[in-house]
């Protein structure tokens, strides 16, 4: 009876697990269907694809999102990784403990109204800076609870590696960066993704003029169309690229961080 | 409550298909405490959770008495177990926690009331003091006790403890031992009490069972266990002891064990007895342990640990030329261990 | 320590500037122009904005409600019933979605949707929620089993527990705190969207989330506006602080 009610426990989870990645499997499919219209699943085409780079919206839409998310990854990178060594000794609850989370919390939406009502109140222009702006307040928050971890793990090595008789120099080199260098590597394609593809704050911080790729998808998907660039099937090939990325990336972070999880729980 | 003896048969279990008892046979006799004695991953945790039905029996047979429990969910065997962390339900006080047994067996209110109040002052708790507070609130050893009165409160066929005093300070450890002791003594309960701790072992056990690599490789009394180890692993693991090469004593091959304190220095003046082996050494180092001196000495190239009272170890130098007697009665040849070499 | 403290600004500046000046501005919108008072009572009384909160509630709440049945039973077998590999697979796939974003998932479902039959209106709507919130909720659940240790529920069995009993009497009380935390988030989540209502919604797609957009992007009625997503935060904050409390209190021990 305990090993049934544990292989129910097991089945339901797979079917859970099923229903999460089934529409973006089915996603994808549309992507490369030959229909242009949503639901209808048939052939094999990469034609979707190819009409990408002859999409001058699109292209454009795609450069805005590139030099925000790297900008804003970068951004927020560093000045996490500054904070992070700030606070790498500390073991209490710290002031920027408390000042971090609700960026993580509070629903965007909020953030994204409060952030333009504050610029249009000091008159900033929106646009490119403002999307910039408000990504970022997000993004430094993920990079500082991603980065954090990976400084502070390698504090007693370092010690170590003090009395076996290495510089401050060679520490910071050879012990300190090397283990840092998998949350930041992670912190960068995170925050970059989550600025790629975001849409709430961008929808809601965004000025006449500039548009970014998930705004012009959704733009598009409101009134999906048979046009060239406006049918579903288009639109899917783009949202399968984003989806794609950003699961890879995911995927690549929680396995680091299970990994690293197990390893601490298990002696 | 006088337990029952507990047996186990050919006893394969483990986690995931992953055997980690690989054919386990002990007997521990209904009453008394039986000591389970090994190093950290010989499987002492998974023996006792495969007695208390918490793993999966692969093949083999547990046995409560005459009644066979192998195929019976933890909840039917009526064991009690303190664990090594002794997870206490951080959301009760100590008054649920250990009526929680009682409770989910459908005992009346006012029978886990009095039966919470007979648990808690056998293991020494006040239950007007202690039946409100927070478990969280308590010291180590009272959190000890806590479990120990939940578990106990069923009045378990068997008790399993698995190294419950391992996070403790030596002082309480120490007394939590010596109570355990006589707590047993007065409910004649069976008790199989995992550790790897040779003193807690010697200090508690009627029976011991060393185990090694998923098997129990030697039971007996901890006396039998002492004086004739089945191998050397059993020898260096139970008490300490000398592994002296036979070409030393000038015997063809093979290893023979000798315990410290069987082996006697004497100044160098000393008058030969008839029988034994004697040689002359040089004493490299000198420890003084208490009521024992711990002594080094080098024979032919050979380092051999001697204890030595006290009282007689003043007549011996620190350093320099000894008398090393070895009584033939303390030699033992020892078996290597089979198979992992 | 102390020396090194300064190289924490730069970050504390930037949160302070662009995350926490915008809610001060939030918060005092509605003082210019309509007066602060007026712009609440505006928001909470106008019979118009009713139906947006009636359906934004019972949307939330039936998809918080569906996202906690489908996300509690693999957060448990994650921690407790599975090891290894598998838990780390159950534990990655299901938390993995949370990174997409969910415009993108939205698009997705709606594949699904009409694969099915299902057409953009209310269940589409309820649907799209659950499937955002599902992540959230696995994560509350795992981390609150995952602060429940396996012995526990070994503790209870060699009690006399049967497996029910272990997981009503000591697991569902001891997570408990995490799943309400975990539902609220979930739920105030689900309350203010708007991706989900606007692509999915259809002609019932009209909620908090979609409220706000009228009111703030299309009608320049930022201090009704601003007054709604103040009553927003309020709720989150609520919901957070349950949640922390107990983090702490699990991080000082017990």
């Amino acid at each position: 009876m305990r090993l049934d009610g544990r292989l129910v426990l097991k089945a339901y989870t797979y079917i859970v697990i099923a229903l999460t990645y089934a529409p973006l499997i089915l996603l994808a499919l549309q992507s490369v269907s030959e229909s242009p219209l949503i639901g209808v699943l048939e052939g094999f085409t990469l034609k979707w694809y190819l009409q990408i780079p002859g999409d001058a919206r699109a292209r454009e839409a795609l450069l805005n999102s590139f030099f925000v998310a790297i900008l804003s990854a970068g951004i927020s990178v560093v000045l996490a990784v500054l904070a992070a060594i700030a606070y790498r000794r500390v073991r209490t609850v710290t002031f920027l403990d408390l000042i971090i989370y609700p960026p993580l919390i509070l629903p965007d939406i909020v953030e994204a109204i409060a952030l333009l009502i504050m610029l249009t109140s000091i008159k900033a222009p929106l646009g490119f800076y403002s999307v910039l702006i408000g990504h970022t307040a997000f993004n430094v928050a993920y990079a500082y609870i991603i980065v954090s971890p990976s400084l502070k793990g390698g504090l007693g090595v370092e010690e170590a590696a003090r009395t076996l008789g290495a510089s401050p120099l060679q520490v910071l080199f050879k012990i300190t960066l090397p283990l840092a260098a998998p949350g930041i590597v992670s912190a960068l394609a995170l925050t970059f993704l989550l600025s790629f593809t975001d849409f709430i704050k961008t929808l809601f911080t965004t000025g006449p003029g500039f548009e970014t790729l998930p705004l012009m998808v959704w733009n598009r998907a409101r009134r999906p169309g048979l046009g060239e660039y406006s049918s579903y099937s288009y639109l899917a090939s783009l949202a399968t690229i984003m989806i794609a990325s950003s699961i890879l990336v995911a995927l690549a972070y929680t396995i680091y961080l299970s990994r690293r999880g197990g390893s601490r729980a298990k002696h | 409550m006088s337990g029952s003896p507990v047996t186990l048969v050919g006893l394969w279990a483990g986690y995931d298909g992953e055997p980690v008892l690989r054919g386990v046979d002990l007997e521990a006799p209904g009453g008394k405490i039986t000591a389970v004695l090994g190093p950290s991953g010989c499987g002492k945790t998974t023996l006792l959770k495969a007695i208390a039905g918490l793993v999966d029996v692969m093949s083999g047979h547990v046995l409560f008495g005459d009644r066979d429990v192998t195929g019976l969910p933890p909840e039917k065997r009526n064991v009690g177990m303190v664990f090594q962390d002794l997870a206490l339900f951080p959301h009760m006080n100590v008054y649920d926690n250990v009526a929680f047994g009682l409770r989910v067996r459908g005992v009346s209110e006012g029978e886990v009331r009095r039966r919470v109040k007979w648990a808690l002052e056998l293991v020494g708790l006040d239950p007007g003091e202690f039946a409100g507070r927070k478990v969280t609130e308590l010291s180590g050893g009272q959190r000890q006790r806590v479990a120990l009165a939940r578990a106990l409160v069923v009045e378990p066929e068997v008790l399993l403890m698995d190294e419950p005093l391992a996070h403790l300070d030596y002082k309480i450890r120490q007394r939590l031992v010596w109570e355990l002791r006589r707590l047993q003594r007065r409910l004649s309960a069976t008790v199989i009490y995992v550790t790897h701790d040779q003193w807690e072992a010697m200090e508690l056990a009627d029976k011991l069972a060393v185990m090694r690599d998923g098997i129990v490789v030697q039971s007996g009394s901890p006396e039998e266990v002492y004086e004739n180890p089945a191998d050397e692993f059993v020898a260096t693991f139970f008490g300490d002891a000398n592994l002296v090469p036979g070409e030393l004593l000038g015997v063809e091959g093979g290893k023979f064990i000798v315990r410290p304190e069987d082996v006697e220095l004497h100044p160098p003046d000393w008058r030969e007895p008839i029988e034994g082996f004697v040689v002359e050494g040089v004493i490299e180092d000198r420890v003084f342990q208490g009521p024992m001196v711990r002594f080094e000495v080098r024979v032919n190239g050979v380092v051999l640990r001697s204890l030595v009272p006290r009282s007689y170890a003043s007549r011996l130098p620190s350093r320099g030329p000894v008398k090393v007697y070895i009584p033939f009665a303390s030699l033992k040849r020892v078996k290597v261990p089979g198979g992992v070499g | 320590m102390r020396k090194a403290a300064f190289l924490a600004a730069p970050l504390a500046l930037y949160l302070a500037a662009f995350f926490y000046a915008p809610l001060v501005y939030l918060a005092l919108e509605g003082a210019r122009g309509e007066g602060l008072v007026s712009a609440y009572i505006e928001a909470l009384t106008r019979p118009e904005y009713h139906v947006f909160y009636t359906r934004s509630l019972v949307a939330a709440t039936l998809a918080t409600l569906i996202a906690g049945a489908l996300a509690v039973p693999p957060a448990f077998y994650a921690a407790y019933y599975s090891a290894g590999k598998e838990k780390m697979l159950v534990v990655v796939l299901m938390i993995a979605p949370f990174w997409i974003d969910v415009l993108l998932r939205a698009l997705a479902l709606k594949v699904l949707l009409r694969l099915v039959g299902v057409g953009p209106g209310f269940g589409a709507m309820v649907a799209g929620l659950a499937y955002e919130v599902l992540p959230l909720m696995f994560i509350a659940a795992y981390v609150g089993a995952a602060f429940t240790p396996r012995n526990m529920i070994d503790a209870a069995r060699t009690l006399g527990a049967g497996p029910l009993q272990a997981f009503l009497r000591v697991i569902l009380p001891l997570s408990a705190p995490w799943l309400a935390a975990g539902a609220a988030i979930s739920f105030i989540y689900a309350f203010s969207d708007y991706t989900i209502p606007s692509l999915l919604g259809g002609t019932t797609g009209y909620t908090v989330g979609t409220l706000l957009y009228i009111l703030v992007l299309e009608g320049d009625r930022w201090g009704v506006g601003s007054a709604v997503a103040i009553v927003v935060t309020l709720a989150t904050m609520a919901g957070a602080a349950l949640l922390f409390k107990r983090v702490y209190r699990v991080e000082a021990g017990w």
